[in-house]
């Protein structure tokens, strides 16, 4: 074997090596993908725990410990617990359903198929006008929300303290 | 020699080939493998016979797959306004919130599923039992429901009990076979007329596709209502559901007992045909005889929460 030879072999080598130890790196990072509108990290594994940040459908956190049916997470370098329930191991899963939302058909066996989207309802919807306003009673009832602050005083006030609240 | 070598390396492959495929299937939640295989091909014989008949494949898995919750929301809503449409909201700011944020307390329990957009508890008028909820979190529960529990802890009985539904996707469950129905239909269409119509629009489903996915949508969901309003859940659901139920009220610090006595006062109520939640559920005594040690289990705090709870019903 000529030291051209010889050197590219080595450099070959060398490369594989240098993958495998990348890959290995990014195999170890093992990420979850966020299905909730949108779901707060907590402090600590209890459901009103103090929010130490906020994720979004799509976000993407990383997995550091599992204890069910919590996670602990890291997400834009703050650690904290998900409900397991949050998210999903399987990427393709969240874009097809957020796409498939916005009127995207990213695949062609994309959800939108099945019907269950946005724009689906939408169409729906233009089909039954009759059901327009019941639509709009629906989202007034859905746009009321409870912040944990009054959650957590109704607890108390209830001594239901002592269970998972936090 | 080298004839030998070929006929040793076929094999040999073959059984590289099925071990990562055995991996892959191992690795992949559902049927992402068979789809992701047949959605390769389809693209590598775009335009082909062969690959209209792989976009149908990958199509086929795509109907048995997990709905993810963004789904099931669009679901719930559509099954809600079904509901909204037979019920009026009882208007009552007071005791909204009330059953709201007896609701959120029960959802205290970790092992209770999120929802895309969270849960929402809707106070229906009339004073028949009624309770019921859809998937992506809806729940829904009459007057008559609500003023049928002698405190609060058998309130958040009630409620855990739909969440269970809720988490253990009972609705889905209900929707997926008539979703396998409507999905064949439009899959059996598409390998046989749409599927390059659909290539050259880019992958967005045309006008005619969305009209037929609207009304099999607009099917799907009255079935739903059906088996929620009419029907109802088989009875070993109804019983999965008051176990889980159970542990949330224990883990959110709620009486666990309390779904056994909320069932118990509803016994004495049974007819033989009743209205509601008669219609739709097992017979009372049944259900708490089927809690076994599950019926027991008191909570620190019950009286206190029984006075909250007759001030809002206006008992106190």
């Amino acid at each position: 074997m000529t030291w051209k030879a010889s050197f590219f072999v080595r450099a070959a080598a060398a490369a594989v090596l240098l993958l495998t130890i990348l890959s290995v790196v990014a195999w170890a990072a093992e990420l979850r993908y966020v299905t909730e509108r949108e779901a707060a990290i907590r402090r600590d594994k209890m459901t009103y725990s103090p929010r130490v940040a906020t994720v979004k459908e799509k976000d993407v956190v990383e997995l550091l410990e599992t204890a069910k049916p919590w996670i602990r997470v890291s997400f834009k370098g703050v650690q904290g617990w998900l409900n397991q329930s949050s998210v999903t191991a399987d990427k393709d899963f969240v874009a097809s359903s957020s796409e498939a939302a916005r009127g995207v058909v990213a695949t062609e066996q994309s959800s939108a198929e099945r019907g269950f989207n946005e724009k689906t309802e939408r169409s729906y919807i233009e089909s039954k006008p009759e059901l327009g306003a019941i639509y709009e009673l629906l989202a007034e009832i859905q746009n009321k929300t409870y912040p944990d602050e009054k959650v957590l005083k109704f607890l108390e006030a209830g001594k239901l303290t002592g269970g998972g609240a936090r | 020699m080298t004839q030998a070598r070929t006929s040793r390396a076929v094999p040999l492959l073959f059984l590289l080939a099925a071990a990562a495929g055995g991996l892959g299937l191992l690795y992949s939640p559902g049927c992402k493998l068979v789809e992701s295989t047949a959605d390769s091909i389809a693209g590598a014989t775009s335009g082909t016979p062969v690959g209209t008949v792989f976009s149908g494949i990958a199509r086929t898995a795509e109907s048995f797959r997990d709905y993810s919750l963004a789904e099931e929301h669009y679901i719930g809503r559509a099954v809600a306004v079904q509901i909204l449409s037979q019920y009026k909201v009882k208007e009552d700011e007071q005791l909204k919130e009330y059953v709201n944020l007896v609701g959120l307390a029960v959802l205290a329990a970790p092992e209770a599923g999120k929802t895309f957009s969270g849960y929402h508890f809707i106070v229906l008028e009339g004073e028949e039992i009624q309770v019921v909820s859809t998937p992506g979190g809806f729940v829904f529960i009459t007057e008559g429901a609500v003023k049928q529990a002698k405190d609060e802890d058998e309130l958040a009985a009630v409620l855990a009990h739909e969440i269970a539904h809720v988490t253990l996707k009972h609705g889905i469950g209900a929707i997926k076979a008539a979703t396998r129905k409507k999905s064949a239909a439009l899959l059996v269409q598409g390998v046989g007329q749409g599927a390059q119509e659909y290539s050259r629009s880019g992958g967005n489903a045309n006008q005619q596709q969305l009209a037929e996915l609207t009304a099999a949508f607009g099917d799907t969901v009255q079935d739903i209502a059906g088996q929620l309003l009419v029907t109802g859940y088989s009875r070993d659901l109804e019983l999965e559901a008051d176990k889980a139920a159970a542990g949330y009220l224990q883990s959110s610090a709620y009486a666990r007992s309390a779904l056994a006595s909320y069932l118990r006062g509803l016994a004495g109520e049974q007819k033989s045909e009743g209205s509601g939640w008669f219609n739709t559920h097992p017979p009372a005594n049944d259900r708490v005889s089927e809690l076994g040690e599950l019926a027991t289990g008191e909570a620190p705090g019950r009286a206190v929460r029984k006075q909250r709870f007759l001030g809002i019903l206006g008992g106190g």
